[in-house]
C-alpha cells in the first residue's frame, strides 16, 4: 500500500468535511491534482479514499477498520470493481476531481449529520446502518455473475458474512426487508452458480422430445401421436382404423415428454441443475435454497445511528422465564445474542425447528379441540425435558424452533431422540416429525426463512 | 311361522310345484357351490413358488383421485413384494383431474415413490387410460388397481405366485370391503362381497369358469393383455378384457388369498346406480358382445368358455327375469296364500345364503362373523332390491342400450364407441 501526502492545492467548496479532511490514496503514486489534498493517511480522518489501482480487498478492509468514519466514500480508478466504490472514473485528474466532489458532496453532508461513534463490538454493524444512510439507499441486492453466490450488495462490497449481519440487523428490526429473490446451490460445492435444464426423471437424460398424446375414442386406445401417424394419416395402432375427424372419433387430450435416452414417457420432465463452477449435477429437490432480501434502512435503524449503538436488549427476563417459551422476535434475539457468545467463546449453539407433518390428518382424525389439547399437553412435556438454558420459540400452530447452547448439531441427535420419546409417551395419535437442524451460520439462514 | 310350516308340511312333489323358481333354478346353483366348495377345501390348486425374475408394473388410474392417491401409493411400498427393489414399477395416470391429484403424483415422483406420472388434460375414461399406461409398463406382469383400493402387505406376492403357471393369463384379486360397519347397507354389501363375489370366484375358479378379474385389483400378463390389444371401452372393461383373455385361450385365476379392501356406496342412491352400471354390463358383455362363445360351430368354441357365458347369462340375466315372472303366477294362482309362498321362499333363500356365509368362512375368506346377524337382511335386500335393480338395468340395456350414455365413460367417447 503507498500512501501519498500531497497538500491541498483546491479545497472543496461545497463541503465541510471536504475542507477539513483530506484524502487518501491506495494503489500507487498518485498524480498531483491541484485542489484535491492528498495528505491522508491510516487513522486520521478522511474526505474520501481514492483507489489508483487495483487494490486487494483485504488491504481496503484494514485501512477502513482503522478508519475513524468506515463509511467514508470511495473513488474507483482501477476497476475495483468487487468493492464498494461511490465514484467510478477511468484517469484521476481535475476534472474527475471536480466530478468526485459531486458525487461525495451529498454523502459528505449526511455523514456529518451523525459523526461516527461505535463501540469495536458494534462497529461493523453500525457502518452498514451508516453506509445505507449517508447513500440515502436502500441496501440493494444485484445480480453478480462473477460471485459464486450470484448475488452480491455493491454498497457493502464484497465483505464476507454480509448477509448474516444484515440479517441480524432486520432481525433487531434496524433494517426492513424486501424480497429480492431465490437463489439454488450446487449440493457439492454450493456454488448458485448452476445452469438448469430439464431432465427425464427415469435416467436425468436432458434429450428431451415433446409428443402430443392421442386418443382413438372408438378403441380406447390412447398412445403418443407418432405411433399413430403413417404418413399424413393418423391410423390407430390398435384397431388400424383412420382417424378422420378430430373431436369427433379422435381428440388430443394433453402432451408427454419421451426421453430419447431410455424411452421413459412421462408428462412433466424434472428441473435439474448442472453446476458451473465444479460441473456437478443437482436435482431441483436436493439443491438448498437462499433467499435474498434489499434492505431498508428503518427509523429504529436511523436512531441507533444517532446514538452510535446497537439497541440493548435486557435479555436476561427472557433467558430467566419459566417456560422457555418465548414470542418469534424475543427469539430472534435470543438466538442472536446466543450466536455472539458462541462466536467470542467458540463454543457450539445449534438451533432445532420441529414441525408437524402429519396436522391436517391429526386434523381430520380427532378434530381441532383435541389436536389442540394433544399438542398443549406433548410441549409441555417437551419444555419441562428441556435445560434450563435451552429456549423455545413458538412458531407457527404446525412448528416450534428451540435453541439449545452449548450443544453441537452432533450431540443435538441424542436430544432429538429424547424428544421423539418424549413426544411418542404423550401424544394420543401418532405425531409424524420433522427435524431442521442448525449450526452457525446456517442459524441465521432458518432464522430468515421464518 | 305359517311360511315355515307350509314348507315343513310339504311333501317334495308339492315342494317342487309350488316353488319351481327355488327348486329348479336357485337350488341347483348353491348345489354346485355346496359340491364345489369341500373339492376345492380337500384339494387347493397346487400353485408353483413364486419366480423371481418376474417384474411389477402397477397401474393407477384416476379421475379427481387426489385425496386417496398418497395413501394408495405409499402403501405400495409396504408390500412384501416391493422390497425387492428394481422390481415394481408404479404408473398413476390422472385422467383429467380438476383436483390437485397430477400434482401429487408429480410429488410422489419425485420422492421416488412413483415412477412414472402422466397427466391428461381431457378425461378420456378408464380404458384409455389404462392404455395409456401400459405403453410405458415395463413389467412381466401388470396389476390395475383402483387408487380407492388398499392392499394386504403380501397381495402382490400372492397373486404373482400364480402367474409361475405360464398358461395364466390374469389373476383376480380377493375384494372386500373397507367401510363395511358405516350402516346397514355397507353390512349388507360385506356380506354380498364375502358370499356373492369372492365364494362366486372361488367356485368358478375352481370350475375354471371365472368370468372377471376385478377391474379394482386385478393382475394380468403383459403378454396376454397384449394379445389381446389391451382394454376396449366399455361401461364392464374389466369383464370385456376378461372374455377377451379367456377367448384367447388364457387361463384366468381367482387368488383369495391376495386381499384387498375397496369402499363400497353408503347411500341407496350411490348403490343404485352402481349396480345398474354393473348390472347393464351382464347385457353388453356377455348377452351380446360374447354370446358367440356359445356356439358350437365356431372354430373357437370351448366348454369352458360357453359355461362361463350360460353361468352369467342364466343365473344372472334369466333368473332376474323369471323372478317377477314367478311372482305374478304365485299371485295369479294362489291370490293371497302367495305372501306365505313368498315367506317360505325367503326362509329357504336365507337357508342358502347361511349356507354360503359358512362356506365361505370355511374357505378362508374373511368375513366378521357378527355380520350373520345380518343375514335375514341380506336375504330380503337381495330378493328385493337388488333383483329389483337388475331388472330394471336389464330392461334398460335390452331396449334403450343405456350403458352407451353412461357416465363412467365421457360422452364423446362413448358415442364413438361401435354398438354390439
Amino acid at each position: 500500500m503507498q500512501v501519498a501526502n500531497v497538500p491541498a492545492l483546491i479545497p472543496f467548496p461545497d463541503s465541510r468535511v471536504g475542507r477539513e479532511a483530506s484524502f487518501l490514496a491506495m494503489g500507487g503514486e498518485p498524480p498531483i491534482v491541484p485542489g484535491v489534498n492528498l495528505g491522508g493517511s491510516i487513522g486520521s480522518p478522511l474526505a474520501g479514499i481514492i483507489l489508483l489501482a487495483h487494490i486487494d480487498p483485504a488491504e481496503l478492509s484494514t485501512v477502513l477498520e482503522d478508519a475513524p468514519d468506515p463509511a467514508v466514500p470511495i473513488a474507483d480508478f482501477g476497476n475495483n470493481d468487487a468493492l464498494r466504490r461511490d465514484f467510478v472514473g477511468s484517469s484521476f485528474d481535475a476534472a474527475s476531481a471536480h466530478e468526485i466532489e459531486h458525487s461525495f458532496a451529498p454523502i459528505w453532508r449526511r455523514l456529518a449529520q451523525f459523526p461516527f461513534k461505535a463501540e469495536r463490538e458494534g462497529r461493523s454493524e453500525l457502518t452498514t446502518l451508516r453506509l445505507a444512510y449517508s447513500r440515502d439507499t436502500a441496501i440493494e441486492a444485484h445480480f453478480a455473475p462473477n460471485s459464486h453466490r450470484l448475488v452480491e450488495y455493491p454498497l457493502l462490497g464484497t465483505a464476507a458474512g454480509e448477509r448474516r449481519q444484515l440479517e441480524m440487523l432486520a432481525g433487531l428490526d434496524l433494517l426492513r426487508r424486501r424480497h429480492f429473490t431465490r437463489t439454488h446451490a450446487c449440493a457439492k460445492c454450493e456454488s448458485a452458480r448452476l445452469h438448469a435444464y430439464e431432465a427425464c426423471p427415469g435416467c436425468a437424460g436432458a434429450d428431451l422430445r415433446e409428443e402430443t398424446l392421442v386418443h382413438h375414442y372408438r378403441c380406447g386406445c390412447q398412445e403418443i401421436e407418432s405411433r399413430f401417424t403413417q404418413g399424413e394419416l393418423l391410423v390407430c395402432p390398435k384397431c388400424h382404423r383412420e382417424l378422420r375427424h378430430f373431436g369427433v372419433d379422435y381428440g388430443k387430450p394433453g402432451k408427454t415428454t419421451v426421453c430419447a435416452a431410455c424411452g421413459a414417457t412421462n408428462s412433466e420432465p424434472f428441473v435439474q441443475f448442472a453446476c458451473l463452477d465444479c460441473s456437478s449435477v443437482t436435482s431441483a429437490d436436493e439443491a438448498a435454497t437462499m433467499d435474498w432480501y434489499h434492505y431498508h434502512l428503518t427509523d429504529d435503524g436511523i436512531r441507533a445511528l444517532q446514538q452510535g449503538r446497537l439497541p440493548q436488549f435486557d435479555i436476561t427476563p427472557l433467558l430467566e422465564s419459566p417456560t422457555h417459551a418465548h414470542s418469534p422476535r424475543e427469539f430472534r434475539l435470543l438466538a442472536t445474542h446466543e450466536l455472539k457468545v458462541a462466536a467470542r467463546f467458540n463454543r457450539p449453539f445449534t438451533v432445532a425447528r420441529f414441525t408437524v407433518l402429519n396436522l391436517e390428518a391429526l386434523m381430520r382424525q380427532r378434530g381441532p379441540v383435541a389436536t389442540d389439547a394433544s399438542f398443549r399437553r406433548v410441549t409441555d412435556a417437551v419444555v419441562a425435558a428441556l435445560r434450563t438454558s435451552d429456549f423455545v420459540g413458538v412458531g407457527t400452530k404446525h412448528s416450534t424452533t428451540i435453541g439449545f447452547p452449548g450443544t453441537s448439531a452432533k450431540e443435538f441427535d441424542a436430544i432429538e431422540s429424547r424428544i421423539r420419546r418424549t413426544i411418542d409417551a404423550n401424544a394420543t395419535s401418532h405425531i409424524e416429525l420433522g427435524v431442521e437442524v442448525a449450526e452457525g451460520d446456517a442459524i441465521v439462514e432458518m432464522l430468515a426463512k421464518s | 311361522m305359517e311360511a315355515l310350516s307350509l314348507l315343513t308340511s310339504l311333501d317334495m312333489k308339492s315342494l317342487v310345484l309350488l316353488f319351481w323358481f327355488t327348486t329348479l333354478l336357485e337350488i341347483p346353483r348353491y348345489t354346485i357351490g355346496t359340491l364345489v366348495v369341500p373339492t376345492v377345501m380337500l384339494w387347493p390348486r397346487r400353485r408353483s413358488p413364486l419366480d423371481p425374475s418376474l417384474t411389477l408394473s402397477v397401474v393407477l388410474v384416476g379421475h379427481n383421485e387426489e385425496k386417496p392417491l398418497r395413501a394408495c401409493v405409499e402403501s405400495l411400498a409396504e408390500q412384501t413384494f416391493a422390497s425387492q427393489r428394481g422390481r415394481m414399477q408404479v404408473v398413476v395416470v390422472d385422467d383429467g383431474s380438476t383436483d390437485r391429484m397430477s400434482e401429487i403424483a408429480r410429488r410422489l415422483q419425485h420422492e421416488g415413490k412413483v415412477h412414472q406420472a402422466l397427466r391428461l388434460e381431457q378425461r378420456g375414461g378408464k380404458s384409455a387410460g389404462v392404455n395409456l399406461a401400459l405403453s410405458v409398463c415395463s413389467g412381466d406382469i401388470i396389476v390395475i388397481s383402483d387408487i380407492d383400493t388398499t392392499l394386504d402387505r403380501n397381495a402382490f406376492s400372492e397373486l404373482l405366485s400364480y402367474f409361475s403357471d405360464p398358461r395364466v393369463g390374469a389373476v383376480s384379486g380377493n375384494l372386500g370391503v373397507r367401510n363395511g360397519s358405516v350402516s346397514l347397507l355397507t353390512r349388507f354389501q360385506a356380506i354380498e362381497y364375502a358370499i356373492g363375489l369372492s365364494l362366486g370366484r372361488c367356485i368358478a375358479d375352481a370350475l375354471g369358469t371365472l368370468s372377471v378379474i376385478s377391474g379394482a385389483f386385478g393382475a394380468f400378463r403383459r403378454a396376454a393383455i397384449e394379445s389381446v390389444g389391451r382394454q376396449d371401452v366399455e361401461v364392464g372393461e374389466d369383464a370385456d378384457l376378461t372374455m377377451k383373455l379367456r377367448r384367447a385361450g388364457w387361463r384366468l385365476r381367482f387368488a383369495p388369498e391376495a386381499h384387498a379392501l375397496t369402499d363400497v356406496p353408503e347411500t341407496v342412491s350411490g348403490f343404485i346406480a352402481q349396480r345398474l352400471r354393473w348390472d347393464r354390463g351382464l347385457i353388453t358383455v356377455w348377452a351380446r358382445k360374447f354370446r358367440g362363445a356359445v356356439d358350437p360351430r365356431q372354430s373357437a368354441f370351448r366348454i369352458a368358455d360357453a359355461m362361463t357365458v350360460l353361468d352369467v347369462i342364466f343365473f344372472q340375466v334369466l333368473l332376474a327375469m323369471a323372478f317377477p315372472v314367478y311372482l305374478v303366477w304365485l299371485g295369479y294362482y294362489f291370490g293371497g296364500f302367495a305372501a306365505k309362498i313368498v315367506g317360505a321362499t325367503l326362509i329357504v333363500y336365507g337357508a342358502l345364503d347361511l349356507l354360503a356365509f359358512i362356506a365361505a368362512a370355511a374357505i378362508g375368506i374373511s368375513t366378521p362373523i357378527g355380520l350373520i346377524l345380518y343375514l335375514p337382511l341380506y336375504t330380503v335386500l337381495q330378493v328385493s332390491l337388488v333383483r329389483t335393480v337388475r331388472l330394471i338395468a336389464i330392461a334398460q340395456e335390452l331396449i334403450f342400450r343405456s350403458s352407451y350414455r353412461d357416465p363412467y365413460v365421457p360422452r364423446k367417447v362413448m358415442s364413438q364407441v361401435e354398438m354390439v
